[in-house]
């Protein structure tokens, strides 16, 4: 903290404690993640552990805000102020910060992780492919709940949030995910039918524009990759 | 037990595939329309491969934490086992890869220049692939 303030010191930070360590119910293997706020771009080193700090600046956080953003909602509802200044208290006390964040936007980012967790698989980097389902199950996870008007509290207790709203299958392929040392590549392809199922099922136009969107993109690529090979 | 140094190669050369493939996708992402969230996981994973590759191949021990990838990295390249330092370019990619993690890509993202990233990726394949390809002759 000492490191971000002297570093800018002529703006105005605020440094809030977010993730599983502000709901304590991190485990050993958890990050520390921090959001940092200020009034114009800060300032901050990047660190080679388990320390994760996001920085934003009030008006990328607002706007984030505006958007439906779920991370930033979070930020405001469940993050512990640790460095707090006026910017912040603006934010928390802004029409903004009520605003519910948009579900369909979760389908979008969950779709994007799932994607990638194929091709990952598809390199036989199960590690990889792993942590890229979780993000995606995650994402799967929030955009539920936030559609039942339930909001998505740390990932821990998210796993008990999909019981209580039924989704026990889900619950299961996230508590396997965030806990298990190990997953096989049949188990990932399970994971992976399953909440493609998932995502068409409660967003079909929002899964097909984006897979249709990574179609298009490949189509253009394939052309970008014929003028590279031409003479 | 330990692994015999045919084990080790064999071991080695997987790893050092799977990065290739990882940056062969990390390539075409880098193409426009670019896709700079895919692109950055990918080239994570590929340097991470590699450098998975190189301490097989030398028989160093690794760990399947992230962070301690990149002091395994500073420690090679310490140890002139390694000619490029790659331990701050994997904090970064990790870093980034985590914040595109909570859903929208940071700005810093929209910043990267992807074609260079895939590159300096490339250069880091060669090497690595100089070095398994030297302790099979040795």
């Amino acid at each position: 903290m000492r490191e971000v303030s002297s570093a800018n010191k002529d703006l105005q930070i605020s440094i809030i404690l977010i993730g599983s360590v502000a709901r304590s119910t991190h485990g050993s293997q958890s990050d520390l993640d921090l959001l940092v706020i200020s009034d114009r771009s800060a300032l901050v080193a990047r660190h080679p552990d388990q320390l994760h700090v996001q920085v934003l600046t009030t008006q990328q956080f607002t706007e984030r805000l505006r958007a439906g953003d779920d991370f930033a909602a979070w930020c405001v509802r469940f993050g512990v102020p640790i460095v707090t200044t006026k910017p912040w208290l603006d934010i928390v006390n802004s029409a903004e910060a009520t605003i519910w964040p948009d579900w369909h936007r979760k389908v979008r980012h969950a779709a994007r992780r799932l994607i990638l967790a194929a091709a990952l698989l598809e390199t036989g980097d199960i590690a990889a492919a792993r942590e890229e389902m979780l993000y995606a199950v995650s994402h799967t996870a929030r955009a539920i709940l936030l559609r039942a008007r339930v909001f998505p509290l740390s990932r821990p207790e998210i796993v008990s949030q999909l019981r209580e709203s039924n989704h026990d299958r889900l619950a299961k392929i996230l508590e396997d995910l965030s806990y298990q040392e190990e997953t096989t590549r049949s188990t990932l392809n399970r994971y992976f039918l399953y909440v493609k199922r998932l995502l068409v099922f409660i967003d079909r136009p929002a899964y097909r524009e984006f897979v249709q969107l990574r179609q298009k993109h490949l189509m253009a690529k394939k052309s970008h990759s014929s003028n590279l090979g031409s003479p | 037990m330990a692994k015999s140094k045919k084990d080790r190669l064999k071991e080695a050369n997987a790893h050092l595939a799977r990065a290739r493939e990882q940056w062969d996708g990390a390539t075409v992402d880098s193409w426009p329309p670019e896709e700079p969230a895919d692109c950055v996981t990918k080239c994570f994973y590929s340097y991470e491969n590699a450098l998975v590759a190189a301490a097989t191949g030398l028989g160093t021990a690794w760990t399947k934490k992230h962070y301690e990838k990149a002091d395994l990295a500073k420690r090679l390249f310490e140890q002139n086992k390694l000619k490029t330092d790659i331990s701050r370019r994997l904090v970064k990619l990790n870093e980034l890869r985590k914040d595109v993690s909570y859903g929208e890509p940071g700005d810093e993202l929209s910043q990267i220049n992807l074609e260079d990233l895939v590159s300096q990726l490339e250069r880091f394949l060669d090497e690595v692939g100089e070095l398994v390809a030297s302790l099979e002759e040795e």
